[in-house]
């Protein structure tokens, strides 16, 4: 009798979901600008009179699942657009299929609200910081405006001087963040030695950081992700622009194809000019200097379920420096992406996306010294392929899982005199699994648990990455937020904080195990008053089996693999604030960061008089304690806007050198002093604090009639504050002398933008 | 809110309020400084003292004057010692052998120091492995035109380090500095107030032998680099290898003041394999190759 009872009761139970199912409806579709077509990212959709709400995807795609039949108003909204309103009338088990066109708004007014429970859901999750292209152009950026540079002006992100666009987030170094674009790795996403990055800013619509604690979706490094995504183009109209810079110009072009569109842009340095002019006078110029890059992306519409798309990426760096009668530099490097998209709408609950994807680096340095050449070929083939589904069984959950595959290969060949003094090719197979679900069991809750499953072929490495998120809305203007995540690294970088033009990525393998961490966060979202949020998040984290090159190997011929590496561990722990106002005539935020990053690595910073050589924790260079960016927008008219940028922080980490001794029997010198110093611990002391205001004035205009111009003046470093990066020790010197090596004085830059 | 905000500075005083990392004074150090060259007689083991790093620096004020200096050879399996070499001050700071002994290769050596400090004495100890001896088979040219074709390709002999691939040092001597015998490229990094017996000397740095080509029986083949030779006429060719105390000195001074993927201002000590003290007690096996290094007519 119980068996029967319980059989019915569960198809009951079943028959009534079903039933509900069936006379529940759906609303679907894409947010776009209604200018331009681009999807919109993020943007909140709502449906007003039941709070049911939801926001768009990646790719601009929203649901609105299990709404009882009716009528309503569905409304969206998105900063820098006027609501959107429209009725519409559900009928039982109708899936409505609505692609939504959000109108800019060009007047910078008081923010737009969706007035229900859902809207005011906050875009970002724990951990989430994201990054307007408006705000990269407008910042004044050291000759060319730079996608890393205005993100090292968020709390959390950290730069380890004026001359590196390098990310160190939360204690990691930067490759132990992920850069995507179009969801391609890139692996060595700069121009210019470091100066800036390859991101033209003019090309992307979206730039997202996970600061931390980064959901199941992603995985493969230590700290952060940040996901770039180009632009789809114009689809309504043709649209361009052209800048001139004093480092480098800029062009790009986009429009609509009959169901779709394009989007080209390339830049370019323009330096030639200022080189030929100061070798005119000066020997110490290179011969060949430039670098560009070019990005494209099509897209097309077969239906309204299926999108595909087609983005690239070339970008290279060329140099050619004589530097001496009888020797020559040559630098090639450079980074080379590729990715096919398919988008694919099963139905109101279920959507997917399918990505094959192609990375190259490449680094190619030629030396030749009387006569003597050394050469390398450095090169890096990633191949991959993902699919991501999302899939709402019901208005409560929302599952995400999906797969990514590839292969990596690695190729790494010196030749010095002409002989091969090293090679080494990896060629491994990598994949991951991961499944999530975000779970909203009241209005008040939503937790996302996940798991993470990923493989590593060299070194036939499997590793388990659990993943949790729990936020609690405590009050309608509060948010408390926590995380979990254990995130594995496979890959480490060779390369040098004050040059980046001869990085070399190596992996894990037999005898070297994969890296690994785990992030714990907090944080405390809140609305304090109307148009200003106030962020604030605590951080640890701790990094196991660091393998990275022992910085102490002079030469790697004949060694085992694992003998190339030293391996540590660290821990990283943090406050950060924010305090933002997105909209009005004057706008900005101010970001404070407290942190500490530690290291230890053995047969390092231990004590000279300890036999046991025990090594200490010690904080790398860019560990700094205090933290402050303050970047302000003001609209002083129609026509002129200032935008300026502070920055403080307290000094970077240095080893007080303390004795200091010499040989002089050194065979192989002849009689010449060689000098050492020694020092108890490593960077335990501090240089001095680190200030810098830059200012940047836009004036608005017209070309001739033909477009829209823009002339940007930018001053860096107004105060020109020298500040200090590190200090030379001059060891002719007798006592030896200390010079302050400083980092970028004052420097004036001007832009000129046609948009057309 | 209130509550909140008290909770987090709680937390960030907790958290926050213990870690320390403060820096330490200058201490001071011995420093021994003595190189075992195979083959070759037993050479003088200076001794010193650190200074603080930014005051004056000479040995002669940082000599240890009192120190009793011994160089002991172990057994074959360096459990006990076969003979003890006693040294004596010659100059301050300065000892050199009592009597002369020929350093043997592939034993190990003990440098042993004891230095009167009040009512105790201080011992300075360290270790090195002589590796075996080798010798030129084959590729020796008298006479080589600069950045000719025809480079200078050197056979050695076998030669052997325990545990470890042998590593060189190859160091170029001119015999006739003179600024009218620079090459192109010395002449070009050359300033006028400067001493060219600093160029007289060029040093590849550690080059493991796995660079080079290896045959069955041990021997190797290098190609002389061009980029080595900063003088015309004759020159010495002094071929290397260095045991560990030799590698790890030079591999971590070399990057001690930046370099490899450390920060600037990230500064290590040198790696020193000495008991009570630093500096370097190295041993090291030597060939040399004369040659006359003639001017290229195409470069000049």
């Amino acid at each position: 009798m119980s068996k029967h009872f319980l059989f019915f009761t569960a198809i009951l139970l079943l028959f009534s979901i079903s039933s509900q199912a069936r006379q529940s409806a759906s609303v679907s579709g894409y947010v776009k600008d209604s200018e331009t077509g681009e999807t919109l990212i993020s943007a909140n959709v709502a449906v007003l009179e039941n709070n049911r709400g939801s926001s768009t995807n990646t790719l601009g795609y929203f649901t609105i699942t299990n709404v009882q039949p009716g009528s309503y108003t569905l409304a969206a909204s998105y900063i820098g657009y006027q609501l959107f309103q429209k009725e519409i009338i559900l009928t039982v088990g109708e899936n409505l299929r609505i692609d939504i066109e959000l109108v800019p708004d060009f007047v910078q007014g008081e923010e737009i609200i969706v007035e229900s429970q859902a809207e005011k859901e906050e875009l970002k999750s724990i951990g989430i910081a994201q990054v307007k292209t408006e705000l990269i152009k407008a910042l004044p950026a050291i000759f060319e405006a730079d996608v890393f540079r205005s993100i090292q002006l968020l709390p959390g992100v950290k730069a380890a001087s004026d001359f590196s666009s390098g990310l160190y987030i939360r204690g990691g170094s930067p490759d132990q963040t992920l850069i995507l674009l179009d969801r391609t790795t890139v692996y060595n996403p700069s121009h210019f030695f470091g100066f800036f990055s390859t991101f033209n800013p003019d090309a992307i619509k979206d730039v997202r950081l996970y600061k931390g604690g980064y959901p199941a979706e992603y995985g493969g490094r230590l700290s952060s992700v940040l996901s770039i995504y180009n632009k789809d183009g114009n689809r309504n109209k043709r649209a361009g622009s052209v800048t001139l810079g004093m480092l480098a110009s800029r062009a790009s072009i986009e429009g609509p194809i009959k169901k779709g569109s394009y989007m080209f842009a390339f830049r370019r340095s323009t330096l030639e000019p200022l080189l030929s002019a100061l070798r005119q006078n000066n020997d110490n110029i290179p011969s060949r200097f430039y670098f560009l890059d070019f990005n494209g992306k099509i897209n097309f519409d077969a239906s309204t379920n299926n999108k595909f798309s087609l983005a690239a990426y070339t970008g290279t760096d060329k140099v050619t420096f004589p530097f001496a009668d009888d020797a020559e530099i040559k630098l090639n490097y450079g980074n080379q992406t590729i990715s096919g998209n398919w988008t694919h709408i099963f139905n109101e609950k279920l959507f997917s996306n399918f990505v094959i994807t192609g990375s190259r680096y490449f680094n190619f340095p030629e030396f030749e010294i009387a006569g003597t050449p050394f050469e390398r070929e450095n090169n890096i083939y990633d191949y991959s392929l993902k699919s991501d589904l999302e899939y709402l069984p019901s208005e409560k959950h929302q599952i995400s899982t999906g797969v990514w595959a590839g292969i990596f290969t690695l190729n790494l060949q010196d030749r010095f005199d002409n002989q091969d003094s090293f090679s080494s090719r990896i060629h491994s197979r990598y994949g991951s699994f991961y499944i999530q679900d975000t779970w909203r069991p009241s209005d008040l809750w939503k937790i996302i648990g996940g798991m993470r499953l990923n493989y590593f072929s060299d070194g036939d490495y499997l590793r388990l990455e659990p993943r949790l998120s729990v936020e609690h809305r405590l009050t309608e203007k509060v948010r408390l937020q926590a995380a979990y995540g254990r995130y594995n690294q496979f890959f480490t970088l060779i390369s040098n904080e004050a040059f980046s033009g001869f990085d070399v990525w190596l992996t894990s393998d037999d005898g070297i195990r994969p890296a690994y961490g785990d992030q714990f966060v907090l944080g405390a979202k809140t609305l304090p008053f109307k148009n200003y949020g106030l962020d604030i998040e605590l951080y640890y984290r701790n990094m196991n089996d660091l393998f990275e090159l022992d910085p102490f190997l002079p030469d790697a011929a004949g060694l085992l693999y694992s003998d190339l590496f030293r391996v540590g561990n660290g821990y990283a722990y943090g406050f950060e604030a924010m305090f933002e106002r997105q909209v009005g005539r004057l706008n900005g935020f101010i970001g404070y960061t407290f942190a500490y990053t530690w290291r230890k690595f053995p047969g390092f910073n231990y004590e000279l008089s300890d036999a046991s050589r025990a090594a200490r924790f010690y904080p790398p260079k860019y560990d700094r304690r205090n933290d402050i960016n303050l970047v302000l927008n003001y609209n002083l008219s129609r026509k002129w806007t200032l935008t300026g940028s502070w920055s403080y922080a307290t000094g970077q980490a240095y080893t007080q050198v303390l004795g200091r001794y010499a040989l002089f029997d050194d065979p192989f010198s002849l009689g010449s002093e060689v000098g050492s110093f020694t020092v108890n611990e490593v960077n335990a002391a501090r240089l001095p604090s680190y200030q810098r205001v830059d200012l940047s004035f836009a004036r608005q205009g017209t070309f001739f009639g033909i477009g829209e111009a823009e002339l940007q003046l930018q001053i860096i470093n107004v105060l020109n504050r020298k500040n200090v990066w590190f200090q030379n020790y001059d060891f002719d010197e007798n006592p030896i002398k200390i010079t302050d090596v400083t980092l970028l004085p004052v420097l004036p830059s001007i832009s000129y933008t046609v948009k057309f | 809110m209130r509550n909140l905000s008290l909770t987090i500075g709680l937390v960030l005083i907790t958290l926050f309020g213990c870690e320390t990392y403060s820096q330490s004074d200058y201490e001071e150090f011995y420093v021994v400084e003595s190189y075992m060259v195979a083959n070759r007689n037993l050479q003088q083991v200076r001794l010193s003292t650190t200074v603080p790093a930014f005051e004056f620096y000479d040995f002669d004020d940082s000599a240890i004057r009192n120190a009793i200096v011994q160089v002991r050879l172990l057994n074959q399996n360096s459990s006990s010692i076969d003979s003890v070499f006693n040294f004596t001050m010659t100059d301050p700071g300065i000892y050199q052998p009592v009597s002369t002994h020929r350093v043997l290769p592939t034993r190990s050596y003990q440098l042993f120091i004891t230095i009167p400090n009040g009512n105790i004495l201080d011992e300075i100890s360290a270790t090195a492995i002589v590796p075996d001896t080798f010798s030129v088979i084959d590729g020796i040219l008298d006479t080589l035109v600069y950045q000719s074709s025809e480079q200078l390709s050197v056979t050695f002999s076998e030669s052997s380090y325990p545990g470890r691939q042998n590593v060189f040092v190859f160091t170029t001597i001119s015999e006739n500095p003179i600024i009218d015998n620079l090459t192109p490229i010395y002449l070009d990094f050359y300033e006028d107030d400067e001493d060219l017996l600093e160029f007289s000397v060029t040093s590849s740095g550690l080059l493991n032998e796995g660079n080079f080509t290896q045959f069955p029986d041990g021997s190797v083949t290098i190609n002389y680099p061009w980029l080595a030779v900063a003088f015309y006429e004759e020159n010495r060719i002094v071929a290397t290898t260095v045991d560990d105390n030799i590698y790890d000195y030079i591999r971590s001074n070399a990057v001690q003041l930046g370099g490899s993927t450390l920060s600037p201002g990230e500064i290590q000590n040198v790696l020193t394999n000495v008991k009570g003290g630093i500096g370097l007690f190295g041993a090291m096996a030597s060939d040399t190759i004369p040659t006359f290094i003639k001017r290229n007519p195409f470069l000049e």
